[in-house]
Formats: structure tokens, sequence, C-alpha cells
């Protein structure tokens, strides 16, 4: 069980490998962004406008004079972070109701499962749209809300993986056994059953990161999301859709949401295979 | 603890029924049994496969599935039993397969740990030493060698020892074990056996054994109670039992044993087949069975009663209720 070879497991698969270096070089740009951007990204008229990449603007400028790889590292440090955030309230909360689900069983299942399938019957851009809609007012912490709704829009997976996973652990000996020992059921649920869950949400997870950023761009990009003039890799390709002859204001932060996705996806399926292969030999 | 307390029983089942719903109706595996063990006694459950052995220890426990329906009176120490309270406490059980009923994933000193947490409340270090005191009263030798093991890394012998070191945890008064050695080599089987009657004679521990193993039984058991089709058919001491089978399913299934000793090839086979849970048959349930079957017996239910010349034997069946015991 120690985690070393379960990381060189990880790591010799190359395609994850190249998963793995993408999102950690992603990470480290966004964290050094104040160090190693170039210009501060909200400065306007740096430079000409819309002057195309060079040696002075390495990635040229937008239609205000911003310098564009500036606001490309900064824009790093909201979606990253927006992406892991919305992922994180998503398997917290998919967790607690997947595994309220599958432990309890009876009214709390059905219950439970009826609020699933509610959510996962609404379109999730057209939610999304209503709330950010409702709450346009909200300026200050946007971030917070973007992300807080992105994860309650995207538990139900994790919620049904999690549930699945906990009924077939549940009727395991090792969990009759510690009910033997009169461990209290929420104890039993943390320590005996929940761990099982971990490997397919930790896969899921991975997965999740990349439609989140996604979703996230989406949203900036239809303008509900993070607000101008914080530069995220969405709202970036918005203002760029209207100049397409200035291709460096939409395809570099593409490349960098399609390097973000493609990164946490490799990852995933690197995850799924390296923990897959562990679950048969424990078998 | 006063004499006339010490005579009391410390679990007492009455009229136990365990039906569970399946696909076929309603499947009746344990049919108006009652028993009860006297404290620091072991009491073995012997019976094939499916006759309700394992589904009154679990009706004991309260660890039947939700489609089982149970009824009947359980006492403890004379009051009502309630198994939650009681399990982990004054009730442990170990089980059949040591390899699953431990948690894969959590290492030995965790898993013996927890009961002691939960129920002792005992801090870091003080439950380590308790750990180390119970693996070594488990029969475990160099105890400080396992602590950091996992499951997978232990023999299937060390594993049960694991399983009762929880067990032991719980400081109970009553052990179920149900068939503790049936999934473990023969070599370690005679091993198990002797610690759980030390711990029994030590520990004045009351053991309720569930096999299917007369030669198993004929280690630790005091008294044996032979069960059929969910209901006990006799009741007698251990040896008087094996001498002198009464009822005619117990000759029967004695005769199945083989005898190291000799050459004879072992003899008979029960004929026929336990009947099913969801078809039980009318009157006495061995009757389809019994070479000594009656037109009587399709109608009567047998009960158990007191032999007329062994007032301690108890036998359901009114044909060999007068036989010399």
């Amino acid at each position: 069980m120690a985690s070393p070879p379960r990381l060189q497991r990880l790591t010799r698969q190359p395609m994850a490998a190249v998963g793995l270096g993408l999102v950690v070089a992603l990470t480290l740009l966004a964290a050094v962004a104040p160090w190693i951007a170039p210009y501060d990204p909200l400065q306007v008229q740096l430079g000409p406008a819309n002057s195309a990449p060079g040696l002075e603007f390495l990635l040229g400028t937008d239609a205000v004079g911003r310098d564009c790889l500036s606001r490309l590292l900064y824009g790093g440090r909201v979606s990253l972070p927006i992406g892991l955030l919305a992922v994180a309230v998503a398997v917290s909360l998919g967790t607690a109701m997947g595994a309220a689900a599958g432990f309890l069983g009876g009214w709390a299942d059905t219950l439970i499962g009826w609020l699933t399938d509610l959510f996962l019957a609404l379109p999730r851009l057209v939610l999304l749209l209503a709330v950010l809609a409702v709450a346009s007012r909200v300026q200050h912490g946007r971030f917070l809300l973007v992300a807080l709704v992105l994860g309650a829009t995207g538990w139900m997976p994790v919620a049904r993986i999690v549930r699945a996973q906990v009924m077939s652990t549940r009727g395991r000996p090792w969990v009759q056994a510690a009910r033997g020992l009169g461990l209290p059921p929420s104890r039993i649920l943390v320590r005996h059953v929940l761990p099982w869950a971990l490997p397919p949400v930790m896969v899921h997870a991975s997965l999740l990161v990349g439609t989140t950023i996604l979703a996230e761009a989406a949203l900036s990009f239809l303008g509900l999301g993070v607000p101008q003039p914080t530069p995220t890799w969405g709202n970036m390709i918005a203002e760029g859709m209207h100049r397409l002859d200035s291709w460096w204001l939409t395809v570099f932060p593409g490349l960098a949401i399609t390097a973000a996705v493609a990164g946490f996806n490799l990852l995933g399926d690197g995850l799924r295979d390296a923990l897959s292969r562990e679950e048969e030999t424990a078998a | 603890m006063s004499p006339t307390t010490h005579r009391q029983p410390l679990l007492e089942i009455e009229d136990l029924t365990v039906q569970f719903a399946t696909a076929d109706g309603p499947a009746r595996a344990v049919d108006g049994l009652s028993l009860s063990i006297k404290p620091g006694e072991a009491l073995a459950l012997v019976g094939e496969s499916g006759c309700g052995k394992t589904a009154t220890a679990l009706a004991i426990m309260d660890l039947l599935p939700a489609h089982a329906t149970v009824s009947g009176t359980l006492r403890w120490d004379g009051a009502a039993l309630d198994p939650r309270r009681q399990r982990g406490q004054g009730l442990a059980m170990i089980f059949q397969e040591p390899a699953t009923a431990l948690n894969p994933v959590l290492s030995v000193q965790t898993q013996v740990a927890e009961p002691l947490k939960v129920h002792r409340r005992l801090g870091r270090l003080a439950a380590r030493q308790e750990v180390l005191r119970l693996l070594d009263l488990a029969g475990l030798p160099q105890p400080e060698t396992l602590l950091g093991a996992f499951p997978h890394q232990l023999s299937g012998g060390q594993r049960q020892r694991v399983m009762i070191a929880m067990a032991l945890a719980c400081q109970p008064r009553l052990l179920l074990a149900d068939e503790p050695t049936t999934a473990l080599d023969a070599s370690v089987r005679a091993g198990i056996l002797d610690t759980l009657a030390r711990l029994q004679r030590e520990l004045g521990l009351a053991i309720l054994l569930v096999s299917h193993d007369l030669g198993v039984v004929q280690r630790i058991a005091d008294r044996v109670a032979v069960i059929y089709a969910g209901r006990i058919v006799e009741l007698a001491p251990c040896q008087r039992l094996l001498e002198a089978p009464v009822h005619p399913y117990t000759r029967a299934l004695l005769a199945c044993l083989p005898d190291p000793f000799s050459d004879t090839p072992p003899a008979e086979p029960i004929p026929g087949q336990p009947p099913r849970a969801t078809a039980r048959p009318t009157g006495c349930a061995f009757h389809p069975r019994c070479p000594m079957a009656e037109p009587a017996c399709l109608r009567l239910e047998p009960a158990l009663e007191p032999m007329a010349r062994a007032p301690h034997r108890l036998v359901a069946c009114p044909l060999v209720h007068g036989e010399p015991a």
C-alpha cells in the first residue's frame, strides 16, 4: 500500500505521464505568474493595440493594448482554481449524497435518487445561466460563486458512483465483522466502507476538472463567469472572438484550455489504469 | 458472583424463528429454536449446511440482512437482549473466512485497536499495549512483529487469531464462533481450537460454536445441540452424545464420520437431501430420510423433551424417548 509503487505505475504509462506533466506545468506557471509575467495583466495601452506576437509582446496585445502573455498566465490563476474548487465541491457533495443513499438505503436512497435524476435531467448550462443571471448583481466573490454553482451542478455522477460502491462494499464480510464489534455506523462508513469508493471517485474527479474548466470558460465566454477586467481563459476568448483576424487573441487561451483539459483527462485515464490494476492484485 | 446467579443462563433463546423473503416465497431458516447458554460454557450447534446454524448466530448478533424477519425472545443475563448494546461489549463474534472478515487496507494494530478506542476509550499508547497483550492472548507469539502487517501478509491461522484478538478486545462474556476453522488447513485447525478452549478456561468465556464438523466440536464443546431444518433435534453433553446418539438424525450424522484408525470405509451418507427452507415437510422434518419413520411422524411435530431415563438429555423424537441413554 506504499505510495511510490502507485505513483510509478502512473508515470510508467507514457500518456499518463504527459497528462501529469501538463497539469503540473500549468499549475506551476499559474502559481509563479506574478514573478514571471513580463507586464501587469490589467495595464492598458502598454503598447499598440492588436499587435501580433513579436519580441516585445511574445503573444501579442489585445484591443486595448494589454499584454496577452501576462493575461494568459494570470488567467490560469482564475481558471484552474475555479476548476479545482468546483470539483472539490462536487466531490464532497456527491460523496455525502451517495454515501447517505447507499449506506442508509430506504427512503434516503429513494429521495437522493430522485434528486440526482432531477439534477441530471436539467441541462447544466441552462441551470448555470439561470442561477448566475439571477445572481448577476453579485460582483464581489464572483469567483467563489462560479465555483460553487459549477460544483453544485456537477455532483450527480459522483453521487451515483459512491452509492454503487457503498452498496457493494457494505455487504462485505469485514463490514459485518465491524458491526459485530459494535462499532458505530458513522465509523464503519468512514473507515470500512468509504475508502473503497475512493479510487473510482478520484478517477472521475480528475476527468471532472477538465469538463469544469470548459464549463467555466463557457460561462466567462457568455459573460456570466468572472467579469472583466480580471483575465480568465474563457473571457479572453470571448473578447477575441470579435476580431478573428487577430488570431492570437483566441488561439493561445484556447490552447491553454485544451492543454488543461487534455492534461486532466490523460491523468484521469492513467489513474484509472493504475488503480484498477491495484484492485486486481488486491482481490 | 453468588451461586444463585451463577446458575442463571447467560443467554436464553426462546422460540427463535428466522425467515428470509426469497423469490420462491418465505424461507424459514430457523424454526422455533430454544436454547440456553450458561456462563463459561462451550455449546456447539451442529448440523448440515443450510440447517439454520449461522442464521441463529447472526440473529443473536442482529447482523441478519434486512430481508430477514426475526421473532422470538432473547434474554441476556435475565433481561431482554439488546444486541446493539451488547455487541462489542458482552457479545463478540468470529467468522468463517478470516481472509475477508478483516479489512484488507488496515493494519493489524489499527484493526485490533478499533474496538479498544470505541468501547474502552483507550489512548494511543495504552491501546498499543493492550493490542500486544490481546494478540499474545490469542496465541500469536512475538506480536510486535505483526502490528504493522496487513491481512494479506498473514497466514490463514494468523488471520483467525487476529480476529480472535479483535473479539477479545470487546471483553466479551459470550463468543460466537461461526465455523472458525472450516477455511483453515487441518494443521492449524487444532491450534485454533486449543486456543479457544484455553480462553474459555482462563477467561471464563462462554462459547457458542457453530460447526458441521463433529471432530471440531468434540475438542471444545461441553454440550452439543444437533439442529435439523431450523430446529434442535437433540441436546446432550458432548461425550454422551458422541458415545450414545439417540435421535435417528444424530445417529446418521455420526455414522458419516470417518474413523481414522479403522480400515472400514466411512459408513453411509444420509440418504436424500435436507429439506429446502421454502418447503418444510409436515410433522417431523426428518421423516423423509429417517429409517425409523412411522406414519405418525408425518403428522406430529415432535417436541424437544427430556429423555425418560436421562433428564439432562433432550431429544425431539417420541420413538426413541424411552431408550437407554
